[in-house]
């Protein structure tokens, strides 16, 4: 992640960039996420992390999926269960490939759906889960292919 | 030689530190130099070093054939936006930047001269530790610097920046400190290193897994920022001592109106969900009541179930404390009232008014929260919001149940002004948990118990479940339309410019700690 400090009519923003390199970027403004399409300025393509406001033109920004629950487990290869909770849907199967911020799984906890969002890409080695299970705050929900 | 010359001299090996080879090796590790970093820190022009010609007394280890004037810290005074401010640089150039007698004198002299001019202090950290040819000296030089650290918290503000290793006992003294901001990938944070744990337990670890910026930002919440480079560093310090006071006797600075006062905004009409058990982002919120937007979010890796940090209400600076609903429902566990106690406490010290957002379903239950202690570390949430005497403003957009509405500055604990949305529903628990008390028996002697259970839901959820209540035993002040939220907060802190409350007399409070 790369932090830009922006200024725009005066105003200060504050841009994190996980991989200036992809394309659409993905940047984050006051903790709402945009899909950008980039494209050069002129034919020389520089790259973003350079020269961030030079170099890209904003085509249109779309706000992305509602906020992330993501986890932080220690181990980035396994998605545990961040509150005690009761599974109430699960969006994704054995084998499957997911973007970082795809849904996973829907966890009922303190009478709230909360989405549980993949904290990296990936493909899913193991669901740990079904429809209905309790789980325990830290009980593993699903692993990736290492 | 010319008396001028000698001056001359010293001047010039003071600036080359640790010499060229050195000063390159800095810059291949993507750090700029202790000198470098005092000047995009300081506004142009501005600083004023002291004891730039400081030497080491070290006579052993032949340490006597290498002094550098100096001593491998930049210390001095300048200013930040016009505002004064001391600073201390560590140079990783000389001797590692590692810490000796006197340049540890150095670092206390300016933060005596921080304390009696009532200015922030800022230390940037890059050291390699104790100087080991100093022995007990450099120690004595690390408690010298805690004990000032310690007297100066909660007198001026003092923020850390580590821009390189801090390891071993140096980490106490960012601990003791307001905030600390670590650089992505080239700071290290840790009171061992990855091999005395191998050999102690057996662990084996990175020393970036152990003590890298993330680590400590995501998971052991040790620091409050992560910034990409040195230069970021910096303009993120410059940016955040805007919204602080130079001192606790010192009123939080309020600048320009860069924003309507009276600016509504209807979107927050809708903005949360018909159905109580759908997240939404609390950030949205904020976003759309303060001014420009701009929120300075503190530890925003850590705890996301709470939000907190700097932003401005009609050019006054706040402090903003919000549950998230949209992470782990919002709930109050360990992580998040230790993070929102601090910040709480941080903003009373400095005279900085709180408001506060509020969508929380209640502590969190568990036994890794009830083992880990949540009633001494949910207390501690408590205890900062109800010894706070600065101006306490509370919007309570959905929920607010259990001790958790006790605790998020209610009326009860001094907040000055409470609003609610017609959205909000305050109670001790929820409908679907309270009918399955109240109505036990019934439920169990029903005929179609699913039936009963619904009646009765529906009818705690009209009776119970709403602001009216509350409003009607004064304990929220006002039952506010969202879209008026800016408008209404903005008249409140302004209503509240001259208040003055106090705690009783004490040596100082027994925080559940």
């Amino acid at each position: 992640m790369s932090r830009y400090r922006v200024t725009v009519d005066g105003r200060r923003y504050y841009v994190d960039i996980d991989d200036p390199h992809a394309r659409p970027v993905t940047a984050t403004v006051s903790g709402t996420t945009f899909s950008v399409d980039v494209e050069p300025s002129d034919s020389t393509d520089v790259p973003l992390g350079d020269a961030p406001a030079r170099a890209a033109e904003t085509r249109q920004a779309a706000p992305a999926e509602a906020p992330a629950t993501t986890v932080a487990s220690g181990d980035p290869d396994r998605m545990i269960a961040p509150i005690p909770g009761v599974v109430s849907s699960i969006a994704v199967a054995a084998g499957q490939t997911v973007a970082r911020g795809d849904e996973l799984i829907t966890l009922e906890a303190m009478k709230m759906m909360n989405v549980i969002r993949s904290p990296r890409d990936g493909r899913i080695d193991t669901v740990h889960v079904a429809q209905g299970s309790r789980v325990a705050q830290g009980e593993p929900l699903v692993s990736f292919e290492p | 030689m010319d008396k001028h010359k000698l001056l001359e001299d010293y001047e010039r090996r003071a600036h080359e530190g640790g010499g060229e080879a050195r000063l390159a090796r800095q810059h291949a590790a993507g750090k700029l130099t202790a000198r470098e970093r005092i000047d995009r820190f300081f506004d142009p022009g501005t600083f004023q070093e002291v004891d730039k010609l400081v030497t080491h007394r070290c006579r052993d280890f032949g340490m006597d054939d290498q002094v550098v004037p100096g001593d491998g810290v930049v210390t001095g005074r300048g200013r930040v936006e016009g505002r004064l401010v001391y600073a201390f640089a560590q140079d990783f150039t000389v001797f590692g930047g590692s810490l000796s007698e006197t340049n540890a004198a150095k670092i206390v002299k300016i933060m005596d001269m921080a304390m009696e001019s009532g200015a922030p202090v800022v230390g940037l950290n890059d050291s390699g530790g104790a100087r080991i040819q100093e022995g007990v000296l450099s120690l004595g030089g690390y408690a010298d610097i805690f004990l000032r650290n310690t007297l100066a918290s909660g007198v001026v503000p003092q923020i850390s920046a580590i821009m390189g290793p801090c390891a071993g006992g140096a980490v106490y003294s960012p601990a003791i400190t307001d905030f600390t901001v670590m650089v992505d990938k080239t700071s290290y944070m840790f009171i061992t290193g990855p091999d005395v744990i191998r050999t102690v337990t057996l662990e084996e670890v990175t020393k970036e897994e152990l003590g890298g910026a993330m680590t400590h930002n995501a998971r052991s919440g040790v620091a409050h920022f992560v910034v990409p480079d040195d230069e970021a560093c910096l303009a993120l310090i410059r940016d955040l001592l805007g919204y602080m006071p130079g001192n606790n006797l010192d009123d939080a600075p309020r600048g320009a109106d860069t924003d309507p006062v009276d600016r509504e905004d209807p979107a927050l009409d809708d903005l949360v969900p018909e159905q109580p058990n759908q997240p939404y982002d609390m950030r949205a919120v904020i976003r759309a009541v303060v001014d420009d937007g701009e929120l300075l979010e503190v530890q925003e890796h850590y705890a996301k179930n709470i939000l907190v940090g700097f932003a401005r209400l009609g050019g006054q600076s706040v402090g903003v404390v919000a549950n998230q609903p949209a992470h782990l429902a919002g709930v109050l566990d360990i992580d998040a009232s230790v993070k929102g106690a601090r910040f709480v406490r941080f903003c009373d010290a400095f005279n900085i008014p709180l408001v506060t957002f509020e969508d929380v379903p209640g502590f969190l239950p568990g036994t890794r929260q009830e083992f880990g202690g949540i009633i001494r570390h949910g207390a501690k949430l408590l205890f900062a919001f109800a010894e706070a005497t600065v101006p306490k403003v509370t919007v309570i957009t959905r929920k607010a149940y259990g001790g958790a509405y006790c605790v998020m500055a209610s009326k009860h604990i001094r907040t000055d002004a409470n609003f609610a949305w017609p959205t909000a529903e305050i109670a001790v628990m929820g409908p679907e948990g309270a009918v399955n008390i109240l109505y036990r028996r019934e439920l169990e002697a029903a005929a179609d118990p699913e039936a009963l259970r619904a009646e009765k839901i529906a009818e705690f959820r009209e009776k119970l479940a709403n602001p009216f209540v509350a409003a009607g035993r004064g304990y929220i002040d006002e039952v506010i339309p969202p879209r008026a939220t800016r408008p209404k907060l903005i008249a409140a802190l302004r209503s509240l410019d001259g208040k003055r409350d106090r705690n009783p007399p004490k040596k100082h409070g027994n925080i559940p700690l």
